[in-house]
C-alpha cells in the first residue's frame, strides 16, 4: 500500500457526518415495530454512500430521521447524528431549521409531489436562499437562476417563471436538486432521485449528481434499491436488510466480493445486462432468494435474514451477529465470519 | 398454406396497428403509428420502450381494451379487430392481462380464492363443485401455499398479490398473455421469483408471452425477441441476442448505454448519454422521430421518415444510417 492511500484511509479523516446507534421505531396495535435497529455509519467528505435495500429495509427511514422530517410521536428515535462533529439530535426546532437546507439537504423521489404545484419554480428556489442567506428577493432570483444554469435546465429565465406541472419529470428533479443545491450544503440525501425516471433520464441525472459531487465536493448519501445504479455513481456501499445495515464496503469491494449472503443474493437475483453481453449462451433464468421480504415488526433476536438465508446455523435466529471487519472498511454482520 | 400451421401459425397476428387519440384543439396525439408483428406459440416478445413511447396503449389495443384506430388483430387467425363486447368473451378466456400494479388490480373486498375462482365462473370452464379443488391447483402452480385462499389483497405482499394475478390469467388456459410491467414494481428478490415463475409456466403450458418492460436486464432475461419503441413505432425488431448484443439503432445503443450494470469496474466505461427527452406524440419531429436527440442525425433524417426494413436476416431496423 502507497503512502497517498495510507493518508487517505478512513480513519483521518473526519466525516462530515455520523450516525451512532440509530434507531427508529414505531408504536403500533401489534406492539412495537422497528424500522431502524440499531445502526451506526459515517459519511466522508467528497465521497457517495450509497444505502441499497429492498422495499421495507429502513432506507428511507434513516433519510428522513437524519434530516428530522419524521414526526415524533408516533416515531421513536433513538441515537446520535452528528453534523460535522456537531450532535443535531439534540438542537431545538429552530436550531435544526437552520442546519436543514443549509447543511444538509434532500431530493425526493416523486419530484411532481415534492414540488409545490401552486408556486412558480422561482417562488420555490429562492425560499431557502433568503431564508438562510438573507438575500433579497432579487438577489435571490439572480442566484436561482445560476443554479438552474448549473444543473442543466435551458432557458432559465422563462423557467422560473413556470409551474411545475409545464415541466418534464427530468426537469422537474433538476429543480429539485437545483433547490437542494442552493445553499451549498455540504450533505445530500437523495431517496431514490431517478427511481420514477426513464433510463436515458436516469443517466442524465446521476451524470449531473456525480459532477456537482466532484465540483463542490459535496458528500452523498444515495438512497436506492438499484444495484446497478449503485455500482454507476456510488463510492461505498451499505446494505440493508429489515433496519439493519448488514454489510458495508467499498463499491469495488462489494461487487467483487460479496460476502453477506442477502448481498450475494440480491447480486444472484438482479437481471444483468453484463451477463446477457457476452458468453455462449443468454441465461433465461434468475436465481432466486426464498421467501418474502419481511415487514416491520418487533426486532428479531438474531439474523433477520436467517428465515431466507442458505447457510443459516442454529445461533443466527438466537444471537445478533457481530460485526467482522474482513478488509479495511469491509465490514460484514454474519455468523458466518465470527 | 402448406405446411403444418399448427407449428408455423402464429398466435397472434397485428398489422399496421394504428391508435390516435383526439386531444384539445382538434389535435391528434399518435400514440400508435403503424405497428405490424407476428407472436408464435410458446414466444415471449419483449416489449422496450420509455414512458410515453406507447407501449402500454398497444397492450390495451391488442387485448381490445382500447379500440384501434386502423389496422387489423388477429388472434389464432380469427380477426378480432371490431368483435363486439359480446363476441369477445370467448376471445379474453385466451388472451389475458397481467397489470403493474399487483394490489390494485384485485377487488380488495374479495379473498385470493374468490379472485382465483372468479374467470373460472364466468367462463364456466369447471364443474361448480370442481371449482375448489382447481384454485387450490392453481395456488400451487404459482407456488402460493393454498392455505392462501382466505386472505384479502391487503393481507398479502406485492409478491405474493402478483402471483395470485397470475393464477387468474392462467386459470382460463389461455394461448396469449400480455404483461404490462408485470415485475417492474416488485423488489430484486421477488422480482427474480415471478421472472422465474413466467419462464416455468411458459414451458409447462407452451404460452406465449407480450412482455412489457423499460428495463433492458429484464427484457434480456425474458424475451426470445423483442422490439424497441419509440413515440408510437417499432424502430428496431429482432432477436434478444442480436438486439443487445448487436444493436443496430442509435436509440436502442442509447437504451443499453443507459440502463445500469451491477458492476463497478464495467461502468467506468465511457459512455455517451443521449440528450433531451422523449418528444410529444401531438408533435412529433419532422423525419426520423429520433434526430433531435441521436447523436449521429445527418440532413436526411431531418426530413425523410425512414421505413423499418429487414438489414440482417431477421433484423429489422428503421434508420437511414444502417
Amino acid at each position: 500500500m502507497s503512502d497517498a492511500m495510507v493518508q487517505n484511509s478512513p480513519e483521518t479523516v473526519q466525516p462530515v457526518l455520523s450516525v451512532r446507534n440509530l434507531k427508529v421505531s414505531f408504536e403500533g396495535p401489534k406492539g412495537r415495530a422497528v424500522a431502524v435497529d440499531n445502526i451506526s455509519f459515517d459519511v466522508r467528505p467528497g465521497e457517495m454512500l450509497a444505502l441499497v435495500g429492498e422495499s421495507g429495509c429502513g432506507k428511507s427511514t434513516v433519510a428522513l430521521s437524519l434530516m428530522k422530517l419524521l414526526a415524533s410521536p408516533p416515531a421513536i428515535i433513538e441515537g446520535s447524528v452528528y453534523v460535522k462533529g456537531r450532535e443535531i439530535f439534540n438542537l431545538s426546532k429552530e436550531e435544526i431549521s437552520k442546519v436543514r437546507g443549509k447543511e444538509m439537504a434532500m431530493i425526493f423521489q416523486q419530484p411532481m409531489t415534492s414540488l409545490n404545484p401552486v408556486l412558480t419554480i422561482e417562488r420555490q428556489l429562492t425560499e431557502g436562499l433568503m431564508l438562510h442567506e438573507g438575500l433579497t428577493r432579487k438577489q435571490a432570483r439572480e442566484r436561482a437562476r445560476e443554479n438552474l444554469d448549473l444543473v442543466g435546465i435551458p432557458s432559465a429565465n422563462e423557467r422560473l417563471n413556470q409551474y411545475p406541472h409545464q415541466l418534464s419529470g427530468g426537469m422537474r428533479q433538476r429543480v429539485m436538486i437545483a433547490m437542494a443545491m442552493s445553499c451549498k450544503p455540504s450533505i445530500l440525501i437523495a431517496d431514490e432521485p431517478t427511481t420514477a425516471l426513464d433510463v436515458t433520464t436516469q443517466a442524465q441525472i446521476l451524470a449531473l449528481m456525480s459532477g456537482l459531487q466532484d465540483e463542490f465536493g459535496i458528500s452523498t448519501i444515495l438512497i436506492t434499491h438499484d444495484l446497478g445504479v449503485v455500482a454507476e455513481t456510488a463510492n461505498r456501499v451499505a446494505v440493508m436488510y429489515a433496519g439493519r445495515i448488514v454489510e458495508t464496503a467499498t463499491s469495488n469491494d462489494l461487487f467483487s466480493n460479496p460476502s453477506h449472503p442477502y448481498t450475494r443474493g440480491l447480486l444472484g437475483a438482479v437481471p444483468r445486462l453484463d451477463a446477457l453481453l457476452s458468453g455462449d449462451d443468454m441465461p433465461s433464468r434468475l436465481r432466486e432468494i426464498p421467501g418474502n421480504v419481511p415487514s416491520a415488526g418487533p426486532a428479531v433476536p438474531g439474523c433477520p435474514f436467517a428465515p431466507r438465508c442458505d447457510r443459516v446455523k442454529d445461533r443466527c435466529h438466537t444471537q445478533r451477529p457481530t460485526p467482522v471487519e474482513l478488509a479495511p472498511g469491509h465490514i460484514v454482520s454474519c455468523w458466518e465470519y465470527a | 398454406m402448406m405446411s403444418t400451421p399448427k407449428i408455423s401459425s402464429p398466435v397472434l397476428e397485428a398489422k399496421d396497428i394504428v391508435k390516435h387519440f383526439k386531444v384539445k384543439d382538434g389535435r391528434v396525439a399518435r400514440a400508435i403509428d403503424g405497428v405490424s408483428f407476428e407472436l408464435m406459440p410458446g414466444e415471449t416478445l419483449g416489449l422496450i420502450g420509455e414512458s410515453g413511447c406507447g407501449k402500454s396503449t398497444l397492450a390495451r389495443v391488442l387485448s381490445r381494451l382500447e379500440e384501434p384506430t386502423g389496422g387489423t388483430i388477429h388472434i389464432k387467425g380469427q380477426d378480432i379487430t371490431h368483435l363486439s363486447h359480446r363476441q369477445m368473451i370467448p376471445v379474453r378466456q385466451n388472451c389475458q392481462m397481467i397489470f403493474q400494479d399487483a394490489v390494485s388490480s384485485l377487488n380488495p373486498r374479495a379473498n385470493a380464492g374468490e379472485l382465483v375462482a372468479e374467470p373460472l365462473r364466468i367462463h364456466r370452464l369447471v364443474p361448480k363443485s370442481e371449482i375448489k379443488d382447481r384454485v387450490a391447483e392453481l395456488f400451487k402452480g404459482v407456488g402460493l401455499n393454498p392455505d392462501m385462499m382466505t386472505r384479502y389483497p391487503h393481507e398479502m405482499s406485492g409478491g405474493q398479490c402478483q402471483r395470485v394475478n397470475i393464477a387468474r390469467a392462467i386459470s382460463l388456459n389461455p394461448d396469449i398473455i400480455i404483461a404490462d410491467e408485470a415485475v417492474s414494481a416488485l423488489d430484486v428478490s421477488i422480482q427474480a421469483q415471478v421472472i422465474n415463475l413466467l419462464g416455468d409456466i411458459q414451458s409447462r403450458m407452451g404460452l406465449s408471452y407480450i412482455f412489457i418492460t423499460h428495463d433492458m436486464a429484464v427484457v434480456g432475461v425474458i424475451s426470445h425477441r423483442i422490439a424497441v419503441m419509440y413515440l408510437g413505432k417499432f424502430v428496431e425488431y429482432s432477436t434478444k441476442a442480436e438486439i443487445i448484443r448487436n444493436p443496430l439503432h442509435p436509440y436502442t445503443q442509447a437504451l443499453l448505454d443507459a440502463s445500469p450494470i451491477p458492476n463497478p469496474s464495467r461502468s467506468k466505461r465511457q459512455r455517451q448519454i443521449v440528450r433531451g427527452e422523449l418528444p410529444s406524440p401531438i408533435s412529433p419531429p419532422s423525419g426520423c422521430h429520433f434526430h433531435p436527440r441521436c447523436p449521429k442525425a445527418t440532413e436526411l433524417c431531418k426530413t425523410e421518415k425512414p421505413v423499418l426494413r429487414e438489414v440482417l436476416p431477421g433484423h429489422m431496423v428503421s434508420c437511414h444510417l444502417v
